[in-house]
């Protein structure tokens, strides 16, 4: 389990102290891939910093599996960093070695996991190329090659999808879905919130330095759910008579989204369609990521 | 220390692999051996035949020096000898010695080709030689009494102060100051470069973030900066040898072949290295480097082109230029507050205490003060760099302002 405890920090700027995070508090179960959402400068980047220890917290604690993060050693943590980048004149091959070793790799070691991660990641083929004549996709891949090398129990990924063409993204997020295991924490952040509804077992929802949301993707929807329905009838939906309460929008002649005033149920709402019509489906339309995340940033936006 | 070493092999590697760093080191040594050796070799291997001198004269020449075969003809008019000149193109001269060479000065050379100045200097170099053998022995004079008359005196100098006398031996300090500070200067130049660009490498293709998770910015800096030091000093000691060959034979060259003057000249000035304390020399040295080095690393951390780093890297160099400009004029004063207080001031005590040491006695204490305040702020420009190369890469990514340098420096 990944712990976060009242992590505060303020930067020094030009004009004046700046909180990007303020006593931010959450905690990932072992086991989860997790999505880590917020606005551009809401205090992501700087949460990863912190968490990974490049950056030292004013205020708060970190406890990985239940010991103080700064403890933990840096072959256990695999991080790719928003702004990466690599040396452009050197092989790919070569600052994988390098950057791996400095992390504390012996070289065997380090030439082993590029070996077994670059077959993973498909990168073996261009691995001796210098950087600068690869394409951003590969270069990313090499990235995640160094994220990854040492099966790290904690991974930290800042943005691992942007910059990747459909295809290259959903490999990496097959990849990420394999990746997944007991005690192992995955960390990411992503603008894909269509990704994170599909990837992510639990959401952090970060915003002007503050946790607003934090738990199971699952439990989050259900929490978030505005008793919302998807109906779909025999009969042309334009022409039934829908109960008092229920307000509906047609998404094609013979299918609706309905959502129901807390005074109606479903059964009160079923059993008046049913005098009209037969119906075909019918179940709880859940918010996606997006409609929570759009909904709570709105909310604490006002 | 395994952060430290694995970063300065990496930059060790990648500059040994760049084939600038092969034209900057070797382009040097190309040209003294242009200059020096080359000509030495062509003189050897050429095929040229000795130039044939018919003397005029009673002093005796050898048959053959050098480039010159020497043949006495002694009651040979110049007029009937300057004839043949016009038969021969080139290779023949007439040499006529003046009739009594313990009076007479002039010698006077009829050519019908233009002598080169090297070879004119050759036959004024045998000519001197032979002159002096030629005297000594007419005048019975030996060569003790000769070397007795030719040595010129030395002046020693003598401090007179409250703390008593003490000896003052201002021009080898001087020569010692400049020789470090221009030492540290040319070091400074090659690798100063180098830390600049590989710490913004870095920060433009922001792999600092990673390499921060990895080790310490201190390690990593530590890193750059020596191994900066490491192909510096490894191009001085290339371009060393270079001088240091081509200089002594050129030196030998203008010697000719007077060995004792050689054997002198190589003892004067072992006699004035031992005098040197190398131990406080070296110790100074390589401090002074690693300051100035951490300065230009914690430049890089403050810029974003390379454009940018030229004004930075002056002003970095100007404390150690003028520390060497003004150097002659202090020391030449002899002890005094300015050369005291310059000799712990941290940017030029590197320069001036080596110099002081070498003028006068200055006690061990003082220099142990300087040194470990050269040490201070060795650590903490360290420190000061380190701090700038995380926060500066991490958080800004940009060109800083003075006054966001002085948040970071705050804190």
């Amino acid at each position: 389990m990944l712990e976060v405890q009242n992590l505060t920090r303020t930067f020094q700027t030009l004009r004046g102290p700046v909180r990007a995070l303020d006593k931010a508090s959450f905690a990932i179960p072992a086991g989860t891939i997790a999505g880590l959402l917020g606005p551009n400068g809401s205090g992501k980047t700087t949460l990863m910093r912190l968490v990974m220890g490049i950056l030292p917290p004013e205020e708060g604690k970190i406890f990985f599996q239940g010991r103080p993060m700064n403890e933990i050693a840096r072959r256990r943590i695999g991080y790719m960093p928003e702004e990466r980048g690599l040396y452009p004149k050197a092989s790919i091959h070569e600052q994988l070695l390098y950057l791996l070793r400095l992390k504390g790799f012996p070289t065997q070691d380090a030439t082993r996991e590029i070996q077994t991660w670059g077959e993973r990641l498909g990168i073996l083929s261009y691995i001796h190329r210098p950087a600068k004549t690869l394409s951003k996709g590969m270069q990313q891949k090499a990235q995640l090659a160094l994220a990854l090398a040492g099966n790290p129990e904690f991974l930290l990924l800042d943005e691992p999808f942007s910059g990747l063409d459909p295809i290259n993204a959903e490999e990496v997020e097959h990849l990420l879905r394999s990746l997944k295991g007991p005690g192992r924490v995955i960390l990411l952040s992503t603008h894909r919130l269509e990704q994170v509804d599909q990837l992510c077992e639990y959401i952090v929802l970060i915003h002007r330095g503050q946790i607003l949301l934090s738990g199971y993707t699952a439990e989050l929807k259900r929490r978030y759910w505005d008793k919302r329905y998807y109906i779909e009838t025999a009969y042309p939906v334009q022409q039934l008579t829908w109960p008092e309460g229920a307000s509906w929008k047609p998404l094609s002649p013979d299918s609706a989204e309905v959502t129901l005033s807390p005074g109606l149920s479903s059964q009160e709402l079923l059993q008046g369609l049913l005098q009209q019509t037969a119906i075909r489906t019918f179940y709880e339309k859940l918010p996606t990521v997006k409609e929570i995340f759009l909904k709570v940033v709105q909310e604490h936006s006002l | 220390m395994r952060a430290t070493w694995i970063v300065l092999w990496r930059e060790i590697l990648i500059r040994l692999k760049n084939w600038r760093f092969w034209v900057g080191t070797l382009s040097f040594p190309l040209l003294i051996f242009l200059v020096t050796v080359l000509p030495a070799l062509i003189a050897r291997f050429s095929t040229e035949r000795p130039i044939q001198v018919l003397v005029i004269g009673e002093m005796p020449l050898p048959a053959q020096a050098e480039s010159f075969r020497f043949i006495p003809v002694p009651g040979a008019s110049p007029d009937s000898l300057k004839t043949l000149l016009k038969e021969e193109e080139e290779g023949l001269v007439v040499l006529v010695l003046p009739r009594d060479p313990l009076e007479g000065d002039i010698c006077t050379l009829y050519t019908a080709f233009s002598l080169s100045s090297e070879k004119m200097e050759e036959l004024t170099r045998i000519l001197t030689d032979h002159f002096r053998i030629y005297r000594q022995a007419a005048l019975k004079v030996t060569s003790e009494t000769l070397a007795r008359v030719l040595t010129p005196p030395k002046v020693q100098v003598y401090k007179v102060s409250a703390e008593g006398t003490t000896r003052y031996s201002a021009g080898l300090a001087t020569a010692v100051g400049i020789f470090i500070g221009m030492g540290l200067f040319v070091l400074l130049l090659g690798a100063g470069y180098q830390i600049l660009s590989s710490v913004l490498e870095e920060k433009s293709n922001r792999l600092v973030e990673y390499l921060l998770l990895s080790a310490a910015p201190t390690r990593i800096l530590t890193g750059k900066v020596l191994a900066g030091l490491v192909l510096s000093f490894f191009q001085m000691v290339i371009w060393g040898l270079t001088l240091v060959m081509g200089g002594g034979l050129a030196f030998s060259g203008a010697l000719g072949g007077d060995i004792q003057r050689q054997q002198a000249l190589a003892e004067a000035v072992q006699g004035q290295l031992h005098t040197i304390p190398w131990v406080w020399v070296a110790v100074f040295s390589l401090l002074g480097l690693m300051l100035y080095a951490f300065l230009y690393a914690a430049a890089g951390a403050t810029s974003d082109s390379v454009t940018e780093l030229s004004p930075l890297s002056q002003a970095i160099q100007w404390p150690l230029l003028l520390a060497v400009i003004v150097l002659p004029t202090l020391v030449a004063m002899g002890e005094g507050p300015i050369l005291t207080v310059l000799s712990h001031f941290p940017l030029t005590s590197p320069v001036y205490m080596p110099a002081r040491l070498i003028a006068t006695p200055v006690p061990a204490w003082e220099a142990a003060i300087s040194l470990g305040i050269l040490a201070l702020a060795v650590v903490g420009t360290e420190r000061l760099a380190a701090r700038l190369y995380k926060h500066a890469l991490l958080l800004y990514g940009q060109k800083l302002s003075w006054k966001a340098i002085w948040q970071i420096i705050r804190g």
